[in-house]
This record gives C-alpha cells, sequence and structure tokens, in this order.
C-alpha cells in the first residue's frame, strides 16, 4: 500500500516526484525536509542520512537540493532537503521551490524542523506546512541551545496544539534522532494519524470570497483537503496554482 | 507608427475621461497628450471617421470598439508601471517607461504579464488595471484639496500627469493607499500628517491626490521604526503603502506584522543599517526600509 | 448537483478579486504570526529575562561598534592571509619537488625506458602532467588553509556581523552587505566566491557580486603580484626598503581592485542592472562554537576538492596548448613564434608585449601558469640559451636575480611590470570562474559580461598609463 514502487501508492505521486527531478525505484518513501533558515536543518539531515553535506551558520546555505537516503525498519526512505525559508506564500524562488515539492510531490512525511529558541518565528512556518499537508512531523532542534539560554520547550504540548507528532533534538550531539526516526517512520507507514490544526480564514473581507471558492473546490476535487488554501491563492493570483486548477493537477 | 502613438494615446484619455464622467473634448485632449488644439481636433475627427470614437453633447465618447482598443491599451500601461513598481524602479522612471511600452505589448505578451504579477488589480498609482474582458470597479474618492481641516482618510489615486507636482508628491513620500490627515489647508498648500511626519503640499500638488474614507480611524501615535531609538521599544502597525513588491513580502515574512514587538539589539558602525530584535530574532534592516515599517512606542 | 468546470472556478476568482481588500496578505501573514505567537506562548517557558546571554551582548559589541567592529575585523582578515601564506609556503615546496621535480623526472625516464617517441611524451609529461602538477602545487596548499579558517569563522556565526559592519559600504555603490564575504573568498578563489553569492537572496545584488568577484585578486594571482613587484619594483629602490616597496606595491593593486568592484556596482546598478528586483534582510544568527574537524572535513570536501577538480580538468587541455604552440612549426617557425609577432603591436600599445598577451590567452584555464608560461614563452622567442634545460615547452622556475636578467633580455621594462600587475588584475576570470558564472546565472548574457568587463578596464587602465608613460618620458 506505501509502497512506491509499485506506482500506485497513496502516500506520494511518482510521476510528479520524478518530474521534479527524483528517480521513483529504490526506495518505500519520501520525506522532506522543511524549516527556516539557520535552524540546524542540514545537520538533521546529516545526522540521519550520514552525509556530510556543509553546513554553515549563515540563513541560506541550501540552495540546491540536497538528496539522501537512508532505512530504518527494512525500509527505503529518500530524504530531500528543501532550501530554508520563513514562509511558502513564494515570495522568492526557494520559498517556491519548497512548497511546490510539498504540495504536488506529495512526499509521504514532511518534516519541518524549528529552532526550540525562536519558536514563535518558526511555528509561522510550521502552520503554513500544516495548511497544505497533513502528514508532517515537527522536529524541535537546538533543544539544547534552548536549555542554556533558559528556555523550556513543551514537546508534548505541542504536539496536542499542532495535531501532528514534536520532537525534540540536539543534531550537533546527535540527541533524540532516534526517536526523529520514529516519528517518521510512524506517519509514513500510517501508524500515526496526523490531525492538523487548521488555521480560520478569518481576515476581514477575504471571508466571503473564500467560502465561495471553498465551495466550488470541494465540489469539483473532493479528495483535496487543502481547498481554503488553495481559495487564498487564487484570491492572490498565484499563477501556479491557477494552472494546477485548470490542469486538474491537485 | 507616430500617428499610431497619437491614436491610442488620445483613446486612452477619452476611456479614462469616461471612467471619471467627465467630458472628452478637443481642449482635455490636448492638455493630456501634448499637442495643440488643432492638431487634437483632428485626431479627434480621425477617430470619428474610423469609427473609434462619435461626437456627443458636446464631446466625444468611445464606440464599442474603440472601448475595446482602448481597453487594451489602458491595461498595457498600467500594467507595466505595475511591473516596474514592483520590480523596485523608482517612481519618476514609471511613467515614461510605460508610455512607452504600452504600444509596444499586445495579447499573449500582456496577459503573460499580467499572470507573473498576479493579476494585479491596481496599478501604483491607485489606477484601476482593466481585466482582459475590460471590467472595473466603481470611481471613489474627491480631491485633497477639497479636503477640509482634521479630515483623515486614505490616498485611492494619485495622477501622474503633469510631471511638477507629481514629483512633489512622491518626494513627500505620498503613495497609492498612504494614510493621512489634514491639518491645515489655505489657499497656497495643504498641511498634512503622514505616518507621523508633517509636510506641506502645494496645492498644485494636493490637486494630483484624491483621497477617500478609510475604514479605520486615523492613528495620532503613528511613527517610523527609523526613528526608534536605543532602550525603546516599539509594536508594529504596519508597512507603509510605499512599500511594495518583493521588499514588502519579505519583511512580512521575516515578521513584521502588526502586534509585533521590535526593539534595537545592536547598530552597525556607521549607523546604518540597524539590527532590530523581531519575534526571536535579530535582523538587520537598511533605514530605508525602517523608514517605510510603521511603529507605536510603547 | 451539476459539476463544477476547473476553469468556472478560475474565472469566479478573478470576479472576487476586485472585492479582496487591498491589504489581504498583510492581514493573513498577520493571522498566522498571531496564532503562532499564541501557540509559541502556551508551550514555551521562559526563565529568567534576556534572552540572549551576557557573553553574547559583549561579543556583539566589540564585533560590530564603531570604536573596535573595522579593527577586529581587518585584524582577523590579516591573520587568516597571514597563516594562509606562512602556511602554504612549506606544503606548496614540498608538493613541488615531490610533483614538478621528482614525479617529472620519473615519468620522463619511464617515458624513454618505454620507447615513446619524442612529441608522445611531449604532450603528456611536459605538457598535460607538468601544468597540473604546476597548478595543484600552487593551489592546493593555500586553499586547503584558507577555506577552512574562513568556514570557522562562517560556523561560529561571526560572517554575517561582517557583512552588517560593511553593508553601508555597499549599499552606496547599489550592492549588499553580504558581498564583502564573497570579494574575501575570492581572494581564495573567485569560483568559490561566485558559488558563494547564493548567501545574497535578492537578485540584483547577486548578480552584481558575480560580475564583480574577479577583482578579487584570486590566489591564482596573488604568486603573478608578488614575483613581479619584488622583482622589478622592489629593486628600483635601496634594498632596504625592497620589501616594503614590492608588498605596497602589491596592496595598491589589491585595494584597486576594491575600488573598481564599488565603482562596476554602482555603474552596473545605474544601467543594465536597473530593473531588476531588489531586496535587503540580513539575519545575524547566535553565535555558535564551530566544530573544528567537521569543517575541516566538509570545507575541505565542499569547497577545496571541488575547485581543484575544476582546475585539473581545466590545466590538462592549457597544458596540451603550451606544449602544442612551442613545438608545433609552419613555415620554419613554432606557432608561438607566430602569434607572439602578431599579438606584439597591441601588447606594446597596452604598455605588455606579445608574449604576455599570449600567456594570457593560453592561461585562460588557470591563471596559476600565466608567470611560467610568459618565462617559458620569453625563453623560446629570444632563442637564449642556459636556462631552463628542460627544453621548449617546458614549464620551469628560477631565482630572481636570472629572472630579472632574463625578462629584461625579452625587453621588459618597469612600464612592462606595472602594465602586467595591472593586468593581471583586469582580465578576463579563468575558465574555471567563467563556467561557474555561467552554472551560476544561466545566463549568457551575464556572463558575456562578467567576462569582457575586466577586459575591457584592462584595456582602459594598460593603455592609459602606457601613453601617460611615455608622454612623460
Amino acid at each position: 500500500m506505501s509502497d512506491c514502487t509499485s506506482g500506485n501508492c497513496g502516500t506520494c505521486q511518482p510521476a510528479v516526484l520524478e518530474r521534479l527531478g527524483l528517480k521513483t525505484d529504490r526506495w518505500d518513501f519520501v520525506v522532506a525536509l522543511a524549516g527556516n533558515p539557520n535552524t540546524g536543518k542540514s545537520t538533521i539531515f546529516n545526522a540521519l542520512t550520514g552525509l556530510r553535506q556543509h553546513t554553515g551558520n549563515w540563513p541560506g546555505k541550501t540552495i540546491a537540493r540536497a538528496e539522501g537516503g537512508f532505512s530504518f525498519r527494512e525500509k527505503q526512505f529518500k530524504l530531500v532537503d528543501l532550501p530554508g525559508t520563513y514562509s511558502l506564500l513564494s515570495a522568492s524562488p526557494d520559498e517556491e521551490v519548497a512548497r511546490d515539492f510539498i504540495l504536488f510531490g506529495k512526499p509521504s512525511v514532511t518534516v519541518v524542523v524549528v529552532d526550540a529558541t525562536r519558536l514563535e518565528r518558526n511555528l509561522n512556518l510550521v502552520l503554513q506546512v500544516l495548511q497544505i499537508t497533513d502528514k508532517v512531523v515537527v522536529c524541535v532542534n537546538l533543544m539544547d541551545e534552548a536549555k542554556a539560554h533558559g528556555l523550556t520547550v513543551d514537546c508534548r504540548g505541542l504536539a496536542r496544539d499542532l495535531g501532528v507528532p514534536v520532537v525534540g533534538t540536539a543534531a550537533r550531539q546527535e540527541e533524540g534522532i532516534d526517536d526523529l526516526l520514529q516519528a517518521v517512520f510512524a506517519v509514513a507507514s500510517g501508524a500515526t494519524v496526523c490531525n492538523p490544526y487548521q488555521l480560520k480564514y478569518e481576515v476581514p473581507g477575504l471571508r466571503g470570497a473564500i467560502e465561495t471558492l471553498a465551495g466550488m473546490l470541494r465540489r469539483a476535487f473532493p479528495a483535496v483537503k487543502q481547498e481554503s488554501w488553495i481559495a487564498l491563492r487564487l484570491l492572490e493570483g498565484d499563477a501556479r496554482i491557477v494552472d494546477a486548477v485548470k490542469a486538474r493537477a491537485l | 507608427m507616430k500617428a499610431r502613438i497619437v491614436t491610442e494615446d488620445s483613446l486612452k484619455h477619452l476611456y479614462d475621461a469616461e471612467y471619471r464622467r467627465q467630458p472628452a473634448t478637443a481642449q482635455s485632449l490636448a492638455g493630456t497628450i501634448g499637442v495643440n488644439l488643432d492638431t487634437a481636433a483632428q485626431v479627434l475627427s480621425e477617430l470619428e471617421a474610423t469609427g473609434l470614437a462619435t461626437a456627443k453633447d458636446g464631446g466625444y465618447r468611445l464606440t464599442d470598439r474603440g472601448r475595446e482598443y482602448a481597453v487594451r491599451v489602458t491595461r498595457a500601461h498600467r500594467l507595466y508601471e505595475t511591473y516596474l513598481a514592483e520590480t523596485g524602479r523608482r517612481e519618476e522612471q514609471w511613467h515614461a517607461a510605460a508610455e512607452q511600452m504600452e504600444h509596444k505589448i499586445t495579447g499573449e505578451k500582456l496577459d503573460r504579464l499580467s499572470r507573473q504579477l498576479g493579476e494585479p488589480r491596481f496599478d501604483p498609482h491607485g489606477d484601476p488595471i482593466p481585466t482582459a474582458t475590460g471590467e472595473l470597479p466603481p470611481l471613489r474618492g474627491a480631491p485633497l484639496t477639497e479636503c477640509p481641516a482634521g479630515w483623515a482618510g486614505q490616498v485611492v489615486h494619485i495622477e501622474d500627469e503633469p510631471q511638477a507636482g507629481y514629483a512633489e508628491v512622491i518626494a513627500a513620500g505620498v503613495a497609492f493607499g498612504t494614510r493621512l490627515r489634514v491639518e491645515m489647508a489655505d489657499e497656497r498648500s495643504v498641511h498634512i500628517d503622514v505616518e507621523g511626519r508633517h509636510i506641506e503640499l502645494s496645492r498644485l500638488a494636493a490637486g494630483h491626490v484624491t483621497v477617500a474614507e478609510a475604514r479605520e480611524a486615523f492613528d495620532e501615535t503613528v511613527m517610523r521604526l527609523s526613528t526608534l531609538r536605543v532602550g525603546e521599544r516599539g509594536s508594529v502597525l504596519g508597512l507603509s503603502p510605499a512599500c511594495r513588491g518583493p521588499e514588502r513580502n519579505r519583511l512580512l515574512d521575516l515578521g513584521v506584522v502588526p502586534g509585533t514587538v521590535v526593539e534595537i539589539d545592536i547598530v552597525s558602525p556607521a549607523g546604518n543599517p540597524v539590527a532590530y530584535f523581531i519575534r526571536g530574532a535579530s535582523i538587520a534592516l537598511r533605514n530605508e526600509q525602517a523608514d517605510k515599517i510603521l511603529i507605536k512606542k510603547l | 448537483m451539476k459539476t463544477i468546470e476547473p476553469e468556472q472556478i478560475v474565472e469566479t476568482a478573478e470576479r472576487l478579486r476586485w472585492q479582496v481588500p487591498h491589504n489581504a496578505r498583510d492581514r493573513w501573514v498577520e493571522l498566522v504570526y498571531g496564532e503562532a505567537a499564541r501557540i509559541a506562548g502556551r508551550n514555551v517557558m521562559q526563565n529568567g529575562e534576556s534572552r540572549r546571554l551576557p557573553w553574547e551582548r559583549k561579543l556583539d559589541w566589540i564585533l560590530t561598534s564603531r570604536w573596535t567592529g573595522i579593527p577586529v575585523m581587518i585584524g582577523l582578515f590579516a591573520l587568516v592571509l597571514w597563516i594562509t601564506i606562512i602556511g602554504a609556503n612549506v606544503p606548496s615546496g614540498l608538493l613541488a619537488s615531490l610533483l614538478v621535480d621528482k614525479g617529472y623526472l620519473g615519468l620522463k625516464e619511464l617515458a624513454a625506458a618505454a620507447h615513446f617517441p619524442v612529441w608522445l611524451s611531449g604532450l603528456l609529461f611536459d605538457g598535460m602532467y607538468l601544468t597540473t602538477a604546476w597548478v595543484v602545487s600552487v593551489m592546493l596548499p593555500p586553499m586547503a588553509i584558507f577555506f577552512p579558517l574562513f568556514t570557522i569563522l562562517e560556523d561560529f556565526g561571526y560572517l554575517p556581523r561582517v557583512a552588517f559592519n560593511l553593508d553601508n559600504l555597499f549599499r552606496k555603490s547599489g550592492a549588499h552587505g553580504k558581498q564583502a564575504l564573497t570579494q574575501v573568498m575570492g581572494f581564495g578563489c573567485n569560483a568559490a566566491g561566485v558559488v558563494a553569492t547564493r548567501i545574497i537572496d535578492s537578485p540584483r545584488e547577486r548578480l552584481i557580486a558575480i560580475i564583480t568577484n574577479n577583482f578579487s585578486l584570486c590566489n591564482g594571482r596573488w604568486p603573478t603580484q608578488i614575483l613581479i613587484a619584488t622583482v622589478f619594483l622592489g629593486s628600483l629602490v635601496p634594498p632596504v626598503l625592497a620589501g616594503v616597496t614590492a608588498a605596497g606595491a602589491v596592496l595598491a593593486v589589491a585595494l584597486l581592485g576594491m575600488g573598481l568592484t564599488f565603482l562596476t556596482a554602482w555603474l552596473l546598478t545605474g544601467t543594465v542592472l536597473k530593473g531588476e528586483a531588489s531586496t535587503f534582510s540580513l539575519e545575524l544568527p547566535p553565535y555558535r562554537p564551530p566544530r573544528i574537524l567537521r569543517t575541516l572535513y566538509t570545507s575541505l570536501i565542499d569547497r577545496t576538492l571541488i575547485v581543484l577538480w575544476r582546475a585539473i580538468v581545466f590545466a590538462l587541455p592549457a597544458g596540451v596548448a603550451i606544449w602544442l604552440v612551442s613545438n608545433v612549426t609552419v613555415g620554419g617557425v613554432t606557432i608561438a613564434h607566430h602569434l607572439i609577432d602578431g599579438l606584439n603591436p597591441v601588447g606594446v600599445l597596452l604598455g605588455l608585449n606579445g608574449v604576455i598577451l599570449l600567456a594570457y590567452i593560453i592561461a585562460i584555464p588557470a591563471n596559476e601558469i600565466v608567470v611560467p608560461t610568459i618565462l617559458m614563452l620569453t625563453v623560446l622567442s629570444t632563442g637564449m640559451t642556459g636556462v631552463g634545460e628542460q627544453g621548449t615547452g617546458v614549464m620551469f622556475e628560477t631565482d630572481d636575480g636570472s629572472l630579472l636578467k632574463l625578462l629584461a633580455t625579452g625587453g621588459w621594462t618597469t612600464l612592462t611590470a606595472v602594465c602586467l600587475m595591472l593586468f593581471s588584475l583586469c582580465h578576463n576570470p579563468c575558465s574555471t570562474t567563467i563556467y561557474t558564472i555561467w552554472k551560476e546565472t544561466k545566463s549568457v548574457k551575464w556572463t558575456t559580461l562578467a567576462t569582457l568587463l575586466p577586459i575591457g578596464f584592462g584595456v582602459l587602465l594598460c593603455g592609459a598609463v602606457a601613453a601617460v608613460w611615455r608622454a612623460v618620458q
């Protein structure tokens, strides 16, 4: 069922992934790694794959998309490191790359890496990711740094509020990586079912328009879950989303 | 080629006059496109001869065919101005460049430009951009010169011709969407409060600005982030309308949204840029950017 | 219930867009951040007041204040360069003796033993092998030292502060503060500097940084500068002052490069790059202790070795070209002779000569081989004997004294030396860098501009200097 090689898995879209530059044979799950710049995303990537991608203390390091693989419980995982972005509103090419991959590539799991010392700023991206996919694991990284700054992060409380698994890590010390793998596996295999927190689209003057469009989208594409978000993008005149609706590629 | 440009500019004028419910005459046309009265009259009669316009009640009106043509040229002009604004060109350059490009981009290229810009609805002066089918929203607002002292509202349109008055408006930092309050108005000038700055506009310049009631009340305490001092804290009210395009999106993404608390973290050796503490991170902004972030001191 | 066509949805959206308030996007972002703040507030507990630790504040003050920021920066930069130059000397010498002296002779003997025809052994070993060996021994040690040092500063979080300190300077010429770092990176290698411009997220400023990176003297050009300054300019003054004069001349050229960077940035912003989008934002990340071993490993893998590999790939064909032009004869004379004669009038006009121009054409693949190629071609064209026993088309080293004599025989004057130093700063980027520029911009237009613009400056500068020089004399 969750086997990509058979070409009929319900979690990811082999054809789209191939168009996005990924070969789809040889692994069972595709995991996307998203996050703000400078959250230690590349360190997580290296910890999971054993690769030695350079990790600079510098925002916007990963521009080219890095890929790697790992296996866990006899399943093969493909890990795709998306460019670090502050949001998914496609204000820059990076953001567009990240968003398109999550929205159209439909990875089995999207891991959003957040900085425990700047949770508020990072949750902005998490909430946006939750609008377009429900298979998410939030990785609260830099727990060691948070501790040094006198911060305590309640991961269980976060998981309850966000409706997706939340794992605390300190990737530089390789702490919490096992828990992260467990959580990724659980979501990928369907053992954990996410119930992501949905934003209320309560922008003055926008609500009526979004409801109208969302209603139409629900009827035209019954399988689509992110109709309010798509409606918002249509109202913003997002060319990529307009095309996708026209081509029925949702 | 020259003749076509004159024709197209004239159609644009007729279209704009129709939108503003003002009569289009040889006189108004001559003033707008900068030709003498004889030429203007001649152009109008040519438009009539080719079936693009008809004479009616002492003025000229577009025929359906003429309107279709005018929509295309107006759309090209306003879209291209939007493009220039979104890609960071200075205000003074928009109009002249768009005047040239409106005669060159047509059809599919125009639609592509519109798509690329996210199908914008208004150009940077506040003029509505007609859709490919010619749809437009209703006109609103009144000239700033007619507003009494104490009146507050927001800019809904800025006329970009002639250049002299327009340049003064731009220099004052007034843009489409800017919130302002009239402090005093006399026969020579209009004094306004714009985002915490006091500005005197000549009546000529004020005549370029159309204003309308704003949804929310005018805020007295508004100031610019650039005036915040070390040790003070401010709360963001919003971004100035003069902050556009990628610049605006980037600031929003960084968390510069209403309610965000900001304070100065570090000042660079030259005093520009300044690093502000914004939602848990230290973000360096240049003074020109901080000028466009409106805050309230806490 | 009637089904809905996608086109209908898009049309409805078009119609509804007129009702959407102008600030809808602002409001939407505000809403998301509001929710984020609410959720974060519920799940994060702060013990104590400040989020920044006292030592971080203190360090920030030292590194960015008006009085200490700039001196600390210059000091650190000088230290990095000093460690690089001093540290690279020994391994460079070792590599040269191993690859150039022992390795080359060994290969030649092997070729003789295997009865290789002369042309084959010449092409393979005198041409390809020797050129590549030269590039490796000159290039590898400084890069293996410079890049890790640079990376350690980067990992620690210092480099964003440098960008912060210098942004004012770059802003005035229309560039981005982060360009300070890509220019410094260019001192190591321009190709690496061009790749590093990825940290600049505004398209216009990134293009400026790519196009002007070549004005940072790379480590392939430092040796040329130092050698020529020492041999020619150092010999003009009393021996006590020789060192200072040479160092001053090299520094002047490096500073001229920075000046040209700002000038070019300013010119580009006002002309070809007028319409490109531009934004500025710079996050100052918290300091993080660098992990030295990890840094050494990763910077060796993804900076040093990649750049070195590209340089080798481009040095191989250059070696072939050098050997061919100096050994293949047409009408009784080598191709090199023909080319030198043809280029000489242009060269003289620029205060240079045909040999230097030919060397720059052949040495497009790597700046490191410019000087050896010049020496070799000078020997070839003057028909001198007694230097470079290895034979024609073979690179060799020689000491300062005999170098001066050799070049003087080739018609060199102080003017030639000054113009060569200027031309070394202002000529096309090496082919590795050109290829990298193309890879990064994917644009023939910008690659061509980045390639030709420095030559334009070089021709103007050298031509002007030569004209004034000759007029004064």
